[in-house]
């Protein structure tokens, strides 16, 4: 069986009293762009420079590609990171920059000169090798960093938020080009962002941190609609969160029944269901009432483009719910309506309902 | 591992200070106490060499004029410096600020003992400002005063410690904001009132380091005085240099060089309790 | 903010009065340096290059400027030697022993330096150190240290840290980093702070005229003609040494590193 591309067994760094990460186990398998997502402080970033070797762990292993790199200094470990402010060495052309670890390496320079030429034509920077790195953009400061990185050809890539310097949209058109790179190289990526849209839109697989622990790991349409806490729920964006009682594999809360796909299994009598905005359907009131079934009046409409949000107050419950604009009628705030959906859009979070 | 790094990178500082400073300032606090023939200096536990200082009035003389002196030219020193230091960050001549630096820097870093002589030589009987003074008639005869005098004294020194005081001052004034400037004039003060209720109070930090450094150069100085000073305006640095000198008393020596520096830390934390008292009362 | 006309006029007659103040008497020293009486005294007398001859035909002046500029060099090796890592460890790390370094590293330059050359003379004396040249570059390197760590140790910490784990992460071993990342980041700087320390040691009165023991230095040699009467040659060491300096700021300026020139003190 192949060895993983990055695996982390219960990793922990502690800064004098404060936890940044909490006994942290990670298999990363080779070829996968995985993002590390999580608010500011959750550990990410510690997690990704303890890979890199930049930072060392209080206690647990690294492994990279089946070594064992726990102890090993940052020149000696087979990852390649990209910085956030992308750290191009400042007294050095933007070729000089690509062709460092090549330099290092002590390559002949015939050799260097021809993959940096490759590379600069790779990130489309094809007569940029003699400028200063000061002449750069930001987004073209980035592909230099990049560039860098891969004339080291490690097979794994670290990259910490590159995108959170540029602007929204050359950042989404970035997001695009880096995730096609990746496929290209077949290089395994680990992203670390606290852009849920960013994560969601490139990863194959996320993984979600906070206070120093993973906290739910999948692919983003899992994460996403699936959410295992109260913090996933909502940390990924908007979300209707129903407290209430479980009977017979339901959840009853006030005038609201929940009921999802699969019977979960629960540790108390009360917590909670989620159920994602774009997964309810809105239509004019019929007075039916039941399991994932609400009647409800509409108190506030927005406009969003390609999607209409409507707030619809149920009892104690105000509901978000998601329309395409293409689809039906605009409704309008005081018009009595019916919400429902499916089971399946149904996630039960085993979380207390209060405190 | 921090601390490791620390350590290694700290370890040839802490050897050659620990050996050739902290250790050397031991063994003066030391030979304070102790006792002097005039072939051997011997270590002792006598408080006699501090008695001695407080007690006989040249010594008393000395150690006061020198902070005095240290006082009045950290005073001239600051007031002069600080236009010098406004012109070229707030005033008009902030794009001028380069060669007007290297000018103070060139002054900054020629020797101490040339320009003290310069002023030993122009200030001199036959010198060219009495030569000057007598062919434009203001004087009929040289002005004997105007050198081995306390005036030369705090001249001399004040010219040559300019350059120190203007760097600390042109630090402080230069991170104090145009726009909080111009907003306290929106706000209707006057000019001198924003000078004083923003400016001063945000470079008092610049203001305070320039005082300190040209006080504690000024008293400590024992140049200035044996080169333009006369008998009447020898300093404490005298005294000391020459307790280690010709007349071989370095417990003497010793004694005074810490009551020196003893008046000397009075002085500054005098001066910063009273900087303090008024920095509070011009908060509102 | 706007400068009138009347402030700046007023403003420049003041700076000019106060450079005057600065400059005017060096300027007589410098003339004179080339008068053929050999004294400060109006009127000037015809240029000569005369004093000049005598200062470099004096075997006296020939080895206090040798020994001036071996103490001066000496200095400038050793402070770079304990002053490069020291001023790394107050701008990258901290923590409360390095903050105590930075403190007792300062003092030197915050006593009078008459204290800082007597205490040193009475400790060579006291474990019967003879006084040479080598005590007297001891004392160049505790006045001269903090100065040279200081203004190092602003510009490390106006470099991204993250350059060298860039270059850790590139592989380069940490010497490899220093080599071609710091080092070339830190060089003019090094070389300002450098050249500054080489001109303040050949300046630098107080600690040699307490440690040198019988030997002699260029300002010690001022020091010696001017106690022993007048001296035609002492203009023109002046003016040598003045030269010097000026030369030397200028070479710290081309290397563009004038915000080296912040942190000397007195």
């Amino acid at each position: 069986m192949q060895s993983p591309a990055v695996r982390v067994i219960g990793l922990t760094r502690r800064f004098d009293s404060t936890l940044a990460l909490n006994d942290v186990s990670l298999d990363v398998a080779e070829g996968r762009f995985v993002s590390l997502l999580g608010p500011s402080g959750c550990g990410k970033t510690t997690l990704m420079r303890i890979i890199a070797g930049l930072d060392r762990q209080t206690s647990g292993r690294v492994e990279i590609a089946g070594v064992d790199h726990s102890a090993s200094a940052p020149n000696r470990r087979p990852v390649g990171l990209v910085f956030q402010r992308y750290a191009l060495f400042p007294h050095l052309t933007v070729a000089q920059n690509v062709g460092f670890s090549m330099q290092i390496r002590g390559e002949p320079q015939a050799a260097i000169a021809r993959r940096v030429t490759e590379l600069l034509r790779l990130i489309q920077l094809d007569d940029y090798g003699p400028r200063s790195i000061d002449q750069l953009s930001g987004g073209q400061a980035q592909r230099v960093a990049l560039a860098r990185i891969l004339a080291s050809d490690p097979p794994v890539l670290l990259l910490d938020e590159p995108m959170s310097a540029l602007d929204l949209k050359l950042r989404q058109s970035m997001q695009i080009e880096l995730r096609q790179l990746q496929r290209q190289l077949g290089k395994t990526f680990i992203f670390v962002t606290h852009d849920q849209h960013e994560a969601m839109v490139m990863s194959d697989e996320i993984v979600l941190m906070n206070a120093g622990r993973i906290v739910q790991r999948g692919s983003p349409e899992e994460v996403y609609f699936s959410p295992n806490s109260l913090f996933s729920a909502r940390f990924l964006g908007d979300a209707n969160l129903i407290p209430g009682t479980f009977q017979n594999g339901v959840l009853a809360g006030d005038g609201v029944i929940c009921r999802p796909a699969a019977a979960a299994a629960m540790t108390r009598a009360e917590g909670w269901a989620c159920i994602r905005p774009e997964s309810v359907t809105i239509s004019l009131a019929s007075g039916e009432h039941g399991p994932n079934m609400v009647h409800a009046r509409i108190s506030e409409t927005i406009f969003q483009g390609a999607s209409r949000r409507y707030h619809a107050l149920a009892g104690s419950h105000r509901f978000l719910v998601d329309q395409p604009t293409t689809q039906g009628t605009p409704l309008g705030v005081g018009d009595e309506v019916r919400l429902s959906w499916p089971d399946s859009a149904v996630a039960m979070i085993d979380e207390p309902t209060h405190g | 591992m921090a601390d490791r790094r620390a350590l290694f990178l700290t370890a040839p500082g802490w050897i050659w200070l620990t050996v050739f400073f902290l250790l050397p300032c031991g063994v003066l606090f030391a030979y304070a106490f102790g006792t002097t023939s005039y072939t051997a200096v011997n270590f002792g536990t006598s408080l006699k060499n501090f008695g001695d200082v407080l007690t006989t009035p040249t010594l008393q003389t000395v150690v006061l004029r020198s902070l005095t002196t240290g006082l009045a030219v950290a005073t001239l020193t600051v007031l002069l410096a600080f236009p010098l230091a406004y012109a070229i960050t707030l005033g008009p001549f902030a794009r001028h600020a380069t060669p007007i630096l290297l000018l103070v820097v060139v002054s900054l870093f020629s020797a101490f003992i040339v320009r003290i002589y310069a002023w030993r030589t122009i200030l001199g009987s036959s010198g060219v400002v009495n030569t000057f003074l007598m062919q434009i008639g203001l004087t009929t005869e040289p002005l004997d005063e105007l050198l081995y005098s306390r005036f030369a004294v705090v001249l001399t020194l004040t010219s040559v410690l300019i350059p120190v005081a203007v760097l600390p001052l042109t630090a402080a004034l230069s991170g104090v904001p145009r726009s909080l400037i111009e907003a306290a004039r929106n706000m209707g003060t006057t000019a001198p009132q924003a000078f004083r209720r923003v400016t001063l109070p945000l470079a008092s930090g610049g203001i305070g380091s320039a005082f300190a450094l040209t006080f504690v150069v000024g008293a400590g100085d024992f140049i200035t005085p044996q080169l333009v000073g006369g008998p009447s305006s020898q300093m404490a640095g005298s005294a000391i240099s020459s307790r280690f000198g010709i007349s071989f008393d370095w417990p003497q020596g010793a004694a005074i060089a810490f009551t020196l520096v003893a008046g000397m830390v009075a002085v500054l934390v005098a001066l910063r309790l009273l900087m303090r008292a008024a920095g509070m009362r011009d908060r509102p | 903010m706007n400068h009138g006309l009347l402030a700046r006029i007023l403003y420049a007659t003041y700076l000019a009065a106060l450079f005057l103040f600065l400059f005017a008497p060096i300027a007589v020293v410098v003339v004179f340096a080339f008068d053929a009486k050999g004294i400060a005294t109006p009127p000037f007398e015809g240029p000569t290059l005369r004093w000049f001859r005598a200062v470099l035909a004096d075997p006296v002046l020939q080895q206090a400027a040798a020994n001036s500029a071996k103490i001066a060099v000496i200095t400038v090796i050793l402070c770079i030697l304990i002053g490069t890592p020291a001023a790394f460890a107050i701008a990258r790390l901290n923590g409360r022993g390095v903050r105590a370094f930075a403190l007792v590293i300062s003092m030197p330059l915050m006593l009078p330096t008459l204290l800082v050359g007597v205490t040193l003379m009475a400790m060579f004396s006291s474990l019967g150190v003879g006084l040479s040249m080598w005590t007297a570059t001891v004392g160049h390197v505790l006045v001269t240290l903090p100065f040279l760590v200081f203004t190092l140790s602003a510009r490390i910490t106006s470099i991204d840290p993250q350059l060298a784990e860039a270059a850790a992460n590139l592989g380069a071993t940490p010497a490899q980093t220093f080599r071609r990342i710091t080092l070339p980041l830190i060089g003019s700087a090094l070389a300002c702070a450098g050249l500054l320390v080489l001109g303040w040691s050949i300046d630098e009165f107080t600690v040699s005229f307490f440690n040198m023991g019988g030997g002699s230095t260029l300002p010690m040699a001022i020091w010696g003609q001017m106690r022993g009467g007048v001296s035609p040659t002492v203009n023109a060491i002046s003016t040598i040494m003045l030269g010097l300096t000026v030369f030397i700021i200028l070479v710290v300026h081309r290397l563009g590193n004038i915000a080296a020139l912040g942190g000397k003190t007195g």
